[in-house]
């Protein structure tokens, strides 16, 4: 396996050697492109609605947060629906993470083992949430070929963690566009090579200065019905916030 | 006039003003939120053959306003009307115990109060938060949360909580003012102060509690200490929350000294940690243990026939030396968690079991079945309370 992966990414260098007139952006490393997908998705400050919908063949419920973000690093979410959950809120500092309730001014810090959680119920976990963008540095990645998504020409980008990554996957699988640089479509795979989420994304639309998926669909490879759907309602990038604005005092004071 | 009559005069109001509020525009400054249930219980006493049931509806409101970035407001009120045969058989300490306010100033009233039913409305919330750059103050009745732990907190010295009441999951405040400088983004300097009483104990007369603490975080741990006093004792505590490959391990400990003779008593050293860890399918397992250096190694019972009656605090969450806790939950789907927790005093061989199976009927409405298991012999910490099982309808808005 790991040679194959090796071989093809050998080739692939190759190729690009002998064409020669290949554009700026295939010059870009397997890592150069996750970043860059991940910079667009981002920002280097983000604010914006979104919500969540869990499916099942029975039933569905919504979860509908404000999310404020730095760059990979810094993160709060804000809980805006259902009732019961409202004012609830999540604040990630690099690598560590708390929870507020307001109801009962407790905060915990929450533990990784808990971050591989399912997040509120759903199929994404907490590490999607607040690390998701953390697939640039815990990651060593491998362009291994290229494929066409919805009429987008993508590479698609094998990630294994790096040796000493506190990640919750054991690899994953991207597709990014070559032009626009979405991130249409991931797999995620855990430590023993099992396919647990592919992750499809679409509904390109404009969000602030940029045009970015709308909507994310997780499915779980062992109950493919089950679906969770992350919609951005709203999104602003790059506007004024300072990692302060990441605090424990703010995290009972945002709203 | 009948039970009915005399109730629904007062919650009508309170269900029209939700009706009304819902849906709420999300650029106000205000927000009024709470929920509305009914809960049955059943209660199995030991040595009595006869079952004792009790039927409580329940409402709470909360209210926050933030006029501007300085200033804001937070009132909460939970009104509950019980009825059945465990509020006549108790005739009136049931009701007298259920209204209890530890207060400066009594924010608790009784509507209705009857043999076999009473009605109140207690005012748990109401203060004022004022904010200028890292400095915050807060006056008035809150809830002040020192403690790390999820079970035993030895640090909560101003709003200790009792596990076993579940139901009241917002717990009580106490009128208190707190005052915090946050030195960093995840420190801060806080100094708490309350005044309050224990009624239905010998000396209920008010007494001060006020501290200081300073949180930071190293290491990828959070940690805590705290000094000050604690009613009749002087206090010193430490505590912390981090992780051990991947497990959330967390732990608190206080000193208790009596302050009027510093020098000549031993004190009681409260001691407690926790270990969590959940797993890949959601499964969360989750063990604590408790020491309390004053506590026995003996029978440890509180010589009360109810659990909620007991004077919990800081100090004293049991009377026992040791105590063990053990919990699992797993969410079996989104909307159906299964959950069983237990206490265990390995000195009595008493203990409790509480399983649950808690249903999300719809968006803000639940359904929850829970039983409490005590057993033991008389006089040991869990033996004189048999079992009780509950069923609640919860609408959050």
């Amino acid at each position: 396996m790991k040679i194959q992966v090796m071989i093809i990414s050998l080739l692939f260098s190759v190729q690009l050697f002998f064409t020669g007139n290949a554009s700026l952006a295939q010059e870009l490393s397997a890592r150069e492109i996750v970043d860059k997908a991940t910079r667009k998705a981002n920002g280097e400050t983000s604010i914006g609605n979104l919500k969540m919908t869990i499916v099942r063949p029975n039933w569905s419920r919504e979860v509908e947060m404000k999310a404020w973000s730095i760059r990979t690093e810094y993160s709060m979410i804000y809980i805006t629906a259902p009732a019961r959950d409202k004012g609830q809120v999540f604040l990630k500092r690099q690598n560590e993470m708390w929870n507020y309730m307001p109801s009962i001014d407790r905060m915990i810090k929450i533990p990784p083992s808990m971050m591989g959680q399912s997040w509120m119920g759903s199929d994404f976990t907490n590490d999607d949430l607040v690390r998701m963008n953390s697939i640039v540095e815990d990651f060593e990645h491998k362009i291994i070929g290229t494929e066409s998504l919805d009429g987008y020409e993508c590479w698609k980008i094998e990630l294994f963690p790096e040796y000493d990554a506190a990640v919750v996957w054991g690899k994953i699988y991207l597709w990014i566009s070559k032009k626009e640089f979405y991130q249409l479509k991931g797999e995620y795979f855990d430590e023993d090579g099992g396919l647990v989420n592919t992750m499809i994304a679409s509904d390109i639309k404009k969000m602030g200065d940029r045009f970015l998926p709308g909507k994310m669909v997780m499915i779980p490879a062992d109950k493919p019905k089950n679906l969770t759907i992350l919609e951005t309602i709203d999104m602003t990038f790059d506007i004024p916030l300072e990692e302060g604005f990441f605090s424990q005092q703010n995290m009972k004071n945002v709203r | 006039m009948t039970i009915t009559q005399k109730i629904l005069p007062l919650l009508i109001p309170a269900l029209l003003l939700q009706s009304t509020v819902i849906p709420q525009p999300t650029d106000r400054n205000w927000r009024l939120y709470g929920h509305l249930q009914t809960m049955q219980q059943v209660w199995v006493p030991p040595n009595v053959p006869q079952w004792q049931t009790i039927t409580t509806l329940g409402s709470r409101l909360d209210f926050r306003w933030h006029p501007g970035n300085k200033f804001s407001f937070h009132a909460g009120v939970r009104n509950d009307a019980s009825l059945g045969q465990m509020v006549y058989d108790y005739h009136p300490y049931f009701a007298d115990f259920s209204t209890q306010d530890d207060g400066l100033i009594d924010l608790t009233r009784m509507w209705v109060n009857d043999s076999s039913f009473f009605f109140y409305s207690s005012i748990d919330r109401f203060n004022v938060k004022f904010r200028t750059g890292n400095f915050e103050a807060t006056v008035g009745r809150q809830r002040i949360n020192w403690g790390v732990n999820l079970i035993w907190t030895p640090n909560d010295i101003f709003n200790a909580y009792n596990y076993f009441d579940f139901d009241y999951v917002e717990r009580p405040g106490c009128d208190a003012v707190l005052l915090q400088y946050y030195t960093g983004h995840t420190s801060s300097l806080q100094f708490g102060f309350k005044v309050d009483r224990h009624l239905y104990t010998i000396d209920s007369a008010y007494k001060v509690t006020g501290a200081l603490m300073y949180r930071f975080n190293r290491w990828g741990y959070d940690f805590q200490f705290l000094g000050g006093v604690m009613r009749e004792d002087a206090v010193v505590g430490l505590g912390w929350a981090g992780h051990i490959k991947g497990a959330g391990f967390s732990g608190e400990a206080s000193y208790f000294l009596d302050r009027k003779q510093l020098f000549d008593t031993t004190g009681a050293l409260v001691a407690s940690a926790e270990l969590n860890y959940t797993f890949k399918n959601s499964l969360y397992l989750q063990g604590g243990y408790l020491y309390n250096s004053a506590g026995t190694a003996g029978p440890a019972g509180w010589g009360t026939a109810f659990m909620l009656a007991v004077d919990i605090s800081a100090k004293n969450f049991t009377k026992a030396r040791h105590s063990l806790f053990a919990q699992a939950s797993y969410p079996v789907t989104p909307l159906i968690n299964l959950s069983v927790a237990s206490i265990f005093n390995p000195n009595d061989k008493s203990g409790f079991a509480g399983p649950s199976v808690d249903l999300s009927l719809t968006t803000n409405l639940s359904l929850l079945f829970t039983g409490q298991i005590f057993w033991g012999a008389d006089q040991t910490a869990y033996g004189d309370y048999g079992t009780l099982c509950y069923m609640r309808l919860k609408w959050s808005f």
